[in-house]
């Protein structure tokens, strides 16, 4: 394929540990159970052909089909030299590597970061990142699922996913095969460790891709605290992974909360 | 071989520069290589050529990349590589790939390298060399019976240690059975990242053992010397902190013998270029063994170059290139030839916080001034200031070596350049290395490997002052957000301190009323005060009247500037009144410092002249009663700080209530001034109550009770001359002390009550300097000297003297503009409503925050009701705040004073009467009147007895202590005393003066309103220290709510950020949790509390969730860490936490 790198060896060389399931009910759940009830070897990959009961955040579930590309990498943060204040943008150094991954599919300026864990293009959902923190009894382990709708059929989804949603067969600039899926995953892991290296030492350029990245910038958000809702204007992604509201000229930088989808609620 | 032409260093830092200096005196180029993250490092700017090796993220591998490094030094046509110490430099792998490429290695030969790399096949060598080693297992141990055969044969204490590497790292010393499986399993682990090696062996472990190693130079012709040895032993696990050359207090038969040693094992494996061979040497026995050798440059080579005068560097690169040692270049052609001349030792400033287990600090350095001079060598890295410590590499930010004929000449040497480094920004160890060479251990050469580890007093700490950066922090603050309550105004314009009155310096102040009452004592004195024909005088401009008249704002550095100045123009005052009454309060609460300071540096300057205080009895200087030994404590404690005179008073006249006090006073043998508040009008014989008979019996019981003065206290101004005469001469006939008079000129006719008083014998009189008299302060000392002029009662004082200090109190004056009150001129219904002066303008902005300022009138009138309907009581704090209370109470409530009386009405009095009513401030003359005591109390019982005599005493131990915690250091009786009297006032000031240091020696205009653009400040910090502060501008405030503050310090750019208070109210200041209090949990990460799982009170189990954090959808729970109760739980689900921030606090179950 023109452009892209021939697959290797199945094993990325930045994992250590490689688990293949044809079908589970979710990667994340079968990592987190992995790396809570044994020694393993971290960076693990978990990969399933496909899942029956794919999670997103909070109780949301994620809708896949075997066109989906779904896995999780659990990784030791300490091993990657992760600050505890560090972890939490994982999800987004984790988005620029899938966005930089499939680069040679979509074009860069097309994909963009829905803060903090969506990958989406005109504005529709085409992958998300689920971050997840487990205390083992071998340290902390930080389990990143990762969705990615590749040769998704999302003819079949629920009225609501295909009103958001978007698959990269859809879009692509070259044709997709669903064996790219293991192309793409290669690509990912291997964008995934050098974006893990970026984020351990602060790389300003990891921060300057995000602030690029990010699609919702000066435009108007609710974000919801749990407690109350805040609107305002989004001004950007800082460096330590914020979004920055401003409210009554008085920016904040906000960590947590969910950006509403006001589009979406008449539906 | 030919010249080295150009030379690469395989190296970062420090090592980097100092192989750079010796190249270039070789006439070398020199090339460096950097990681991405290295990139602004100094050594990349201190060589010829600088390319940058690997990539982002990759700071450690990019030093470690054999293939990179050597493509880069063909391509860049390098011909040696140095490859400095750690890093490759002990790689065979590295040296021969140099070798293979044509390149020179500076170093000894890759089997050397291979040899000596493996610490198993060193000891073999040494072992044919016919050197001792410490006896230790063989080959590599793993956990299990095999390595308790050996450590069990060698007996505990063993250590293991990493068969490759050193620094530490890989080595644990396991002092029984039960750990060495487990000691085993860590230290491979760490050999294992450290090195790629795993294999650990396992010694003999020496408790008394001093670290020596010597420095051998070999040639490629066979030729060997050693340069004498090092004393190694002041290590922290296992790593070096200070190494010393030669080593001090070495036997010399020893030092020969571990020298001679060293050599033999050097000439054994024909040792070329600079090594080092390691020696265990057992300070009990006096044997010593083989450790290692280390195949390279180290980094306490510099102190074996300054004793040697050897450039150990420069030789290295000469040999690599196959020059002989005899050579004139290198000039070694014996033994002999190598003499050592005194001491040097070495010391690394690393940026490790030595109070919290040496972490390591990373950040901006914001400033960094260095040493030198002398005897001293420098070898620095990053430290300069904007310099950026990185956490990716060690923490050294230069190595300090200082050198002297005599050891300790050398030790001075270095406490001097330790003294002399600021370095700000990062936290560095020196505190730590100060106190390890000031240690007597130290200083007599006796320290072995464990010194430090056994020497617990090498952690403690003196508390750094950094007084600059808390100051500029105070004046940032203040220009960003202002000084609180104070508006500085629009047409604000630059005012500059004003000077004291001309006088000499040099000059001893002339004794004054001081020196007599201490020849004296109080009785003598007492009689002398009485036969003296002037009329003495009492300064108030100190306390009264800028209480009444500034609202006691004057700070302590205005008393300070004019005090010398005083003592020798007006020595003859009689006293000073300039402590006591509300300034002990405002001085803490508002103006931020500590009014003991401010007495003690007044005593310091005014010898001379007595200083009186004002002392509201049992209530001392605070607003409560106080137990009785908190009274007797604080009396003590002010007249041992420089207290004369006290003034004794009751709010109500009620004598019970002031002999706690009064007693205290005479029990620390100062004067004992007993006052009489007067109220009313004796003269009008429509109030009887308080006629001439009620203070002529009032006098006499204070007499009885041992006071030596009586004052008249006239804190409303309603002793009208008449009056004064009457009073003053009745006293003066009936008791026989001295008559005090203080009055407040409120109505303007009270100097002539002065006057009058003098008349008929007045003693003394109160007043205040001109500029500072009037109104609600005191007659005008000024006016009254002149009144006298030519009369009897002439004072002795200099009317010159008066208008000078007159003149620079005026000055004064305008820096406190903001605290002026309206008032223009005399009252007119002072007389009508006996108002206090102070309590006028308070009352007004209490009526006006209630809605009835335009209903004043009728509030004053309410007042004198009120007064009428509690049976006509003396009106002083607090007596007066509670008549003003009922006052706005019957007005804001539409009642007349009889509806209070209506049994058919139910009132709800205010809080405060209910209690005057209760007795808790006393008994007025005559008792409250019954029938409206009834309707307040409602029931309640009220007492007669004195309030202090209930109050259990205080535990003055627990104050200091408490006060210590506030103050985060030593405390004094003095602070123990401020937080009894003002327990929520002194937390703040202690807050205050440790973000702060003390501002008191701020000047005035600055204090208040900041320093303005582009102008020069000076202030002194002590005497001769004095930092000059510019401010250069203000920046944009951040996402954050911050601004940046940029100034000039001493000409050094400094920033500082302060949280801009005007903006974002989304954005608090919140607590941070201590890390070093197990108890206090904080935010790991910044984000949002999702959830709360405990609350207050409850008891949690280890492990137990308390809450949870979500950030970028990543949710982290906090568990609790050990059994405990929950204290306080600060977070609150939908609240965005800081790093850091406090979330819950324990207790310990």
């Amino acid at each position: 394929m023109k452009g892209v790198a021939a697959p290797r060896a199945m094993n990325p060389p930045f994992i250590a540990t490689c688990i293949r399931r044809d079908i589970v009910e979710s990667t994340n759940d079968l990592a987190q159970e992995l790396v809570s009830t044994r020694k393993v070897d971290c960076p693990l990959l978990v990969t399933a052909a496909s899942q029956t009961r794919g999670r997103g955040r909070g109780r949301h579930s994620w809708w896949s089909d075997p066109g989906s590309l779904t896995f999780t990498v659990a990784i030791d943060p300490a091993a990657h030299g992760l600050l505890p204040e560090q972890e939490p943008r994982v999800a987004l150094a984790a988005a620029v590597a899938v966005i930089e991954a499939i680069a040679a599919w979509l074009a860069p300026d097309r994909a963009g970061i829905r803060w903090p864990n969506d990958i989406e293009t005109g504005g529709r959902k085409l992958g998300g990142i689920l971050p997840e923190r487990v205390e083992t009894e071998w340290g902390r382990r930080l389990v990143l699922g990762i969705g990615l709708n590749v040769h998704t059929r999302l003819e079949n989804a629920p009225a609501l996913v295909r009103a958001m949603a978007a698959s990269l067969v859809d879009i692509a600039a070259a044709p997709i095969h669903p064996d790219d899926r293991d192309r793409i995953l290669h690509l990912i892991i291997g964008r995934l460790d050098s974006a893990l290296r970026l984020l351990a030492c602060d790389d300003p350029h990891l921060a300057q891709e995000w602030a690029r990245l990010d699609t919702l910038r000066d435009q108007p958000v609710r974000l919801d605290l749990g407690t109350g809702i805040k609107s305002g204007v989004a001004r950007g992604i800082d460096r330590s992974g914020a979004l920055l509201v401003e409210t009554d000229g008085v920016i904040v930088p906000h960590f947590g909360g969910q950006v509403l989808r006001d589009s979406l609620t008449s539906l | 071989m030919s010249e080295i032409r150009k030379l690469l260093v395989a190296n970062r830092g420090e090592i980097a520069i100092r192989v750079f200096r010796s190249a270039h005196e070789l006439g070398i180029r020199t090339v460096a290589i950097y990681s991405h993250e290295d990139r602004f490092a100094m050594h990349r700017l201190k060589a010829d050529e600088a390319y940058q090796v690997g990539q982002a993220g990759e700071p450690i591998r990019s030093y470690l990349n054999i293939e990179a490094i050597i493509a880069l030094a063909k391509e860049k046509g390098v011909d040696a590589i140095h490859p400095g110490y750690g890093f490759l430099s002990e790689n065979a792998d590295f040296a021969r790939a140099c070798e293979q490429s044509g390149i020179v290695f500076v170093g000894p030969r890759a089997e050397l390298l291979d040899i000596l790399g493996d610490k198993v096949a060193a000891r073999s060598k040494a072992r044919e060399a016919g050197v001792p080693i410490l006896s230790g297992s063989d080959e590599p141990v793993l956990p299990g019976p095999d390595a308790h055969r050996v450590a069990d044969a060698l007996g505990y204490p063993v250590i293991v240690k990493a068969a490759m590497g050193g620094g530490g790292r890989g080595m644990r010393v396991v002092e029984s059975s039960d750990a060495l499986d487990a000691a085993i399993d860590q230290a491979r682990r760490e050999a294992g990242t450290a090195f790629g090696v795993p294999d650990v062996f396992l010694e003999k472990f020496i408790k008394k053992a001093k670290h020596i190693e010597v420095q051998l130079l070999g040639d490629r012709h066979g030729n060997l010397v050693h340069l004498y040895e090092r004393d190694c032993s002041v290590q922290r696990r296992h790593q070096k902190v200070i190494e010393i050359a030669p080593a001090y207090n070495l036997d010399p038969s020893l030092r020969a013998g571990i020298c001679e040693a060293a050599v033999r094992i050097g000439r054994h494996v024909r040792y070329d270029n600079a090594g080092t061979v390691e020696f265990l040497l057992d300070d009990e026995t006096r044997a010593f063994y083989f450790i290692e050798v280390n195949p390279r440059i180290q980094v306490e080579h510099t102190v074996t170059e300054i004793v040697t005068g050897v450039d150990l560097v420069k030789s290295q690169i000469l040999i690599a290139q196959d020059t002989p040692l005899a050579d004139p270049e290198i000039d070694l052609p014996s033994q002999e030839s190598v003499q050592t001349l005194g001491y040097a030792f070495q010391c690394r400033i690393t940026t490790e916080d030595p109070a919290n287990k040496f972490t390591p600090d990373y950040g901006r350095i914001t400033h960094y001034r260095s040493a030198g001079g002398l005897g001293l060598r420098l070898d620095g890295g990053p430290g300069i200031t904007g310099g950026i410590v990185t956490p990716f590499y060690d923490s050294l930010l230069v190595k300090v070596s200082a050198s002297g004929r005599r050891f300790v000449d050398a030790v001075k040497r270095m406490e001097r350049a330790l003294q002399e480094f600021r370095i700000r920004g990062v936290k560095t160890n020196i505190p730590f290395l100060l106190n390890v060479i000031d240690h007597p251990d130290f200083l007599a050469g006796r320290c072995t490997t464990r010194f430090i580890d056994e020497t617990p007093e090498l952690f403690r700490f003196p508390v750094r002052q950094d007084r600059a950066t808390k100051l500029l922090t105070y004046a940032a603050e203040v220009t960003v957000n202002g000084f609180p309550g104070v508006t500085r105004p629009a047409n604000y314009v630059t005012q500059t301190e004003p000077e004291p009155p001309a006088h000499d310096p040099a000059t001893a102040p002339p004794s004054g009323s001081r020196q007599l009452f201490q020849k004296f004592g109080p009785e003598a004195f007492s009689r002398w005060v009485r036969q003296q024909t002037p009329l003495l005088l009492t300064d108030t401009t100190f306390r009264d009247a800028h209480q009444s008249l500034l609202a006691t704002r004057v700070r302590t550095r205005d008393m300070v500037r004019v005090a010398d100045a005083y003592a020798r123009i007006c020595p003859g005052m009689f006293s000073i009144e300039m402590w006591g009454g509300a300034t002990f309060d405002t001085a803490m609460r508002f103006l931020k410092e500590d009014p003991w300071h401010r007495l003690a540096q007044l005593r310091e300057r005014i010898p001379n002249i007595l200083f009186q205080m004002l002392l509201r009895g049992s209530n001392a200087v605070g607003y409560t009663s106080y137990p009785d030994n908190v009274v007797r404590e604080f009396v003590r404690e002010a007249a041992a700080a420089g207290i004369d005179l006290f003034r004794v008073f009751d709010a109500l006249n009620w004598v019970p209530n002031m002999e706690v006090s009064l007693e205290a006073v005479r029990e620390a043998g100062a004067l004992c001034e007993a006052a009489i508040c007067y109220t009313g009008d004796l003269l009008d014989p429509g109030r009887p109550k308080y006629d001439l008979a009620y203070y002529v019996r009032m006098a006499k019981e204070l007499e009885k009770r041992g006071a030596n003065l009586i004052a008249i206290k006239d804190m409303s101004g309603l002793c009208k001359p008449a009056a004064a005469e009457r009073l003053i001469q009745t006293l003066r006939d009936e008791v026989g002390l001295p008559i005090h008079f203080h009055t407040h000129d409120i109505g303007g006719a009270q100097a002539a009550s002065v006057l009058r008083g003098a008349g008929v014998g007045l003693d003394v009189a109160d007043g205040a300097v001109a500029s500072m008299s009037g109104l609600t302060s005191q007659p005008s000392l000024n006016a009254i000297v002149e009144s006298l002029k030519f009369t009897p009662r002439e004072s002795d004082l200099d009317s010159a003297a008066l208008i000078e200090l007159s003149r620079y109190w005026e000055q004064v004056r305008a820096l406190y503009t903001a605290f002026e009150t309206d008032l223009k001129a005399p009252s007119a219904e002072v007389y009508a409503y006996e108002m206090p002066g102070g309590q006028y303008t308070n009352l007004f902005q209490q009526a006006k925050a209630l809605g009835l300022a335009s209903r004043w009138p009728e509030v004053c009138k309410a007042y004198a009701d009120v007064n009428l309907l509690f049976g006509d009581i003396v009106k002083v704090t607090p007596t007066s705040k509670v008549v003003g209370d009922m006052a706005l109470f019957l007005v804001a409530n539409n009642l007349t004073p009889a509806d209070t009386l209506d049994p058919e009405r139910e009132l709800a009095f205010p809080e405060s009467v209910v209690e005057l009513f209760e007795g808790r401030l006393g008994q007025p003359p005559g008792g409250f009147p019954p029938q409206l005591q009834e309707r307040i109390l409602k029931g309640r019982k009220a007492s007669t007895d004195r309030p202090g005599a209930a109050l259990p005493p205080a535990d003055l131990d627990a104050a200091k202590a408490k006060a210590e915690a506030l103050l985060g250091g030593p405390a004094t009786e003095r602070d123990a005393l401020s937080l009894l009297l003002y327990p929520r006032v002194f937390p703040d000031l202690a807050a205050h003066i440790r973000s702060y240091s003390d501002t008191s020696i701020v000047p005035t205009p600055i204090f208040f309103y900041g320093p303005d653009p582009a102008v020069e400040n000076l202030v002194e910090i002590e005497p001769g220290k004095t930092l000059i502060v510019k401010l250069l501008a203000l920046g944009e405030p951040h996402a954050d709510g911050k601004r940046t503050v940029f100034f000039e310090l001493n000409g050094q750019p400094r920033e500082v950020e302060v949280v801009d208070r005007s903006l974002a109210s989304a954005v608090r200041e919140t607590p941070k949790a201590d890390p070093n209090d197990p108890n206090q949990i904080g935010a790991p990460l910044p984000g949002l509390v999702v959830g709360v799982a405990v609350v207050a009170g409850d008891a949690v189990r280890k492990g137990q969730k308390l809450l949870s954090i979500e950030a970028m959808k990543m949710e982290t729970t906090l568990y609790a860490e050990r059994p405990a109760r929950v204290a306080e739980v600060l977070a609150s689900v939908g609240q965005q936490v800081k790093t850091g921030e406090l979330l819950v606090k324990l207790t310990s179950q």
